[in-house]
């Protein structure tokens, strides 16, 4: 499996102390990587203005945010420049989603796999194809999120046995919120 | 060079599946010494929960259940392994787990017994071959394995029974209550016969609804092989796991006296024993006999009259997704629920395949989202049509049976496997009485979605045929020894003190997931090892056809 199995303790560590080097801006004891991340944190960035923009959503995780831009820098380097390229094209062309794809084929074919990997990272929690793809998130992916008043993702339970005879159109399901 | 092995037993099991561990456990509580030889390692059900969860191919029902150098099976995605070579005509791309516990770690939990039609299809249609066994010889051990295993279901599958189940059936979802009643009156649509608790059972709890059936129930409420080698170890049972058995060594009187092993080092350990059962499932059973070449046995262990490995069977599927008219929301409840029964025996067996119809309950979520990424569908329409295929998308399969063909068969190919090994061969099609069976059944998918209320229909191709994993025929049992590998109690005909348990001794595939007829047919055989070594006499056959409940 290429995915981490590290417990979510660990996450919310690593995001503390990152959150704290930003605040102090001190970036000496990251590693060159890191350093990049750090300089174009999510949280403004233009990949979470295409991920609003393309789920019509804004109520991301940064926790999880943090991890998706890692993950779509680990399989291309070039990333952030490329979603910076393409926001501020949709921005200035002023092109609505469901126009989106029509229009970078014909006008930025070299931008087009970026939607599909952003949405993919986000609404399965994957990123990158065949032995190259990394699970970013699962439980929490925006696909569970999106039906969640109705459903729990597998190998997690329904309910009591025999909760799932009741008329799922009138029965809903306590949503669960993702950790930040 | 084979090392001398201190391990020896009066029975010597090969592989730790679901029946190589009932029947093993059975055999112990006589007393003797039980050993079982499992190629693959022991994975616990955590590890297996969480590599699901982090598997970038969750529809894969394999990708929690990693391939090991020391003991491959066929992997097929994201690349074929090529470790079950595709002789054709038809691609036959079984899945199956070489680990403790064994394939069954991943099924529905459909424990079907036969109809009683099933044992003499040739007799009764003309075509196949009849069982050398009928349904009352084995209706007692289909009771003793329900038992062990927790089974429920529906009285009404045209399998009579002399007793109760020892369960309840498994609340009925919504979404199948609303296909029972839409469907009453012109299909009968029942709950489905299968090893999930509806109620706490033998220190496990009943279904909570994970819907994660295949590949793993994160609970136990589903009985799976990885249980059964649990009671097989506490009465008893000896396991030796990573034992890659590659050959079974024979006196000059055809007695198997030695399993050889290689353990993921490849040293070579020798286990002796006064009984050999080969329980490999319906692939690695063959092949390991076709290993077992000899200077006396040149086609191998059991294979004097080139028999074994052929006749191979499964079930194939074909199916019809369409959206129903109403909310339904697959995904509440286990995965598999509810099937129509009714065309599993009648006289059109002559003409075409029988089949039953199954309905899915496993969710829509991840294959809808996948498909709309796929279209290209972004925003608020994404979230919308992804609520709308969750809330309606069915999809009803059928499950057709596959006549014994003797060229459909597993045999040896010249490539090795990381073991050195000759890999396993499928040869493989699906005939002109299957194809026929489809195509009826498509006429079913089409009235189920109309009383559903049913548009985008989307049929699977004529030419794709999904297929079970209920690997069948491999092994034959039969009365006449010309054309089947052991008799009615799983013995090779040319070896006194070798024995098969396993779906590929089931000579005909009926139209039931194999599972619990290949445990049935196990624990028949050990009770006739039990009463052959000194110990009680088999139990009287059932008596459901005599009583006129056929």
């Amino acid at each position: 499996m290429t995915s981490s199995l590290m417990p979510s303790s660990c996450n919310l560590q690593r995001r503390h102390l990152l959150g704290s080097v930003v605040a102090a801006s001190a970036l000496q004891f990251s590693p060159g990587s890191w350093a990049a991340q750090l300089a174009t944190s999510p949280a403004n960035s233009a990949f979470m203005a295409l991920s609003r923009y393309l789920t019509d959503r804004s109520d991301f995780s940064p926790g999880l945010a943090e991890r998706m831009q890692a993950a779509l820098l680990g399989l291309d380097s070039n990333f952030i420049a490329q979603a910076d390229t393409l926001w501020q094209w949709i921005q200035s062309s002023n092109i609505a989603v469901n126009q989106l794809n029509a229009r970078l084929k014909a006008e930025k074919p070299e931008l087009a796999m970026l939607p599909g990997r952003i949405m993919q990272a986000w609404c399965l929690g994957i990123v990158g194809e065949g032995e190259q793809a990394k699970v970013i998130a699962y439980e929490f992916a925006l696909n569970a999120q999106i039906v969640s008043d109705k459903l729990r993702p597998p190998t997690y339970s329904y309910g009591l046995p025999g909760s799932w005879t009741s008329n799922p159109a009138t029965f809903n399901l306590q949503r669960i919120n993702v950790p930040a | 060079m084979a090392e001398p092995s201190s391990q020896s037993a009066d029975y010597v099991i090969v592989g730790a599946g679901i029946i190589g561990a009932m029947l093993g456990a059975k055999l112990a509580k006589t007393g003797a010494s039980v050993l079982l030889l499992e190629a693959g390692p022991n994975v616990t059900r955590g590890e297996l929960v969480g590599r699901f969860r982090n598997s970038p191919r969750r529809s894969d029902w394999m990708s929690p259940y990693p391939n090991i150098a020391s003991a491959p099976h066929p992997v097929y995605k994201p690349a074929d392994n090529g470790y079950l070579v595709q002789a054709g005509p038809y691609p036959y791309k079984a899945e199956y787990i070489r680990q403790v516990g064994g394939t069954s770690w991943h099924w529905a939990a459909h424990a079907w017994r036969n109809v009683p039609g099933d044992f003499k299809i040739k007799t009764d249609y003309g075509v196949g071959v009849d069982w050398p066994i009928d349904y009352d010889d084995l209706e007692p051990y289909y009771q003793e394995a329900e038992e062990i295993m927790g089974v429920g279901g529906s009285t009404e599958t045209g399998s009579p029974r002399s007793k109760p189940f020892p369960m309840g059936e498994v609340a009925m979802p919504y979404a199948m209550q609303r296909v029972r009643d839409r469907l009453a009156g012109t299909y009968p649509v029942v709950g489905n016969t299968v090893a999930r608790n509806s109620r706490a059972y033998d220190g496990r709890p009943p279904c909570c609804g994970n819907n994660s059936c295949q590949p793993i129930c994160p609970i136990d409420a589903q009985f799976h092989g990885g249980i059964a080698v649990r009671l097989a170890l506490a009465v008893g049972v000896k396991l030796q796991p990573l034992a890659n058995v590659f050959q079974l060594e024979h006196d000059a009187q055809g007695r198997i006296v030695a399993a050889n092993y290689y353990d993921p080092d490849k040293n070579v350990h020798r286990v002796t024993g006064k009984t050999f059962i080969v329980a490999a499932n319906g692939i690695e059973s063959p092949r390991l006999l076709l290993l077992s070449k000899s200077d006396k046995f040149k086609n191998g262990i059991a294979n004097e009259n080139d028999m074994v490995g052929r006749h191979l069977m499964d079930h194939p599927s074909t199916s019809l997704t369409y959206d129903a008219d109403e909310d339904v929301w697959l995904g509440r409840g286990p995965q598999s629920p509810v099937s129509i029964n009714t065309m599993r025996d009648g006289a059109f067996r002559s003409e075409h395949a029988p089949y039953r119809l199954d309905f899915t309950n496993i969710s829509r979520v991840d294959g809808a989202t996948t498909s709309l990424l796929a279209a290209g569908i972004y925003g608020k329409e994404f979230a919308d049509r992804l609520r709308h295929a969750s809330a309606r998308e069915m999809n009803v399969k059928s499950v057709l049976e596959v006549l014994p063909r003797p060229e459909n068969r597993i045999d040896l190919d010249d490539g090795k496997d990381s073991m050195g090994l000759p890999k396993p061969r499928a040869h493989y099609q699906i005939d002109d009485y299957t194809f026929k069976g489809h195509k009826r059944a498509q006429q079913d998918f089409a009235k189920i979605a109309e009383l559903m209320g049913g548009t985008n229909l989307r049929y699977t191709k004529d030419d794709d045929f999904a297929n079970n994993q209920h690997i069948c025929g491999t092994l034959s049992m039969g009365a006449d020894r010309a054309f089947s590998v052991c008799d009615q109690y799983g013995r090779a005909w040319d070896h006194e003190n070798l024995f098969f348990a396993s779906t590929g001794v089931l000579p005909t595939s009926s139209t039931c997931n194999s599972t619990l007829n290949g445990i049935a047919v196990a624990l028949r055989t050990a009770a006739y090892l039990i009463s052959e070594s000194g110990g009680p006499a088999m139990p009287p056959r059932g008596n459901t056809l005599a009583n006129g409940k056929a």
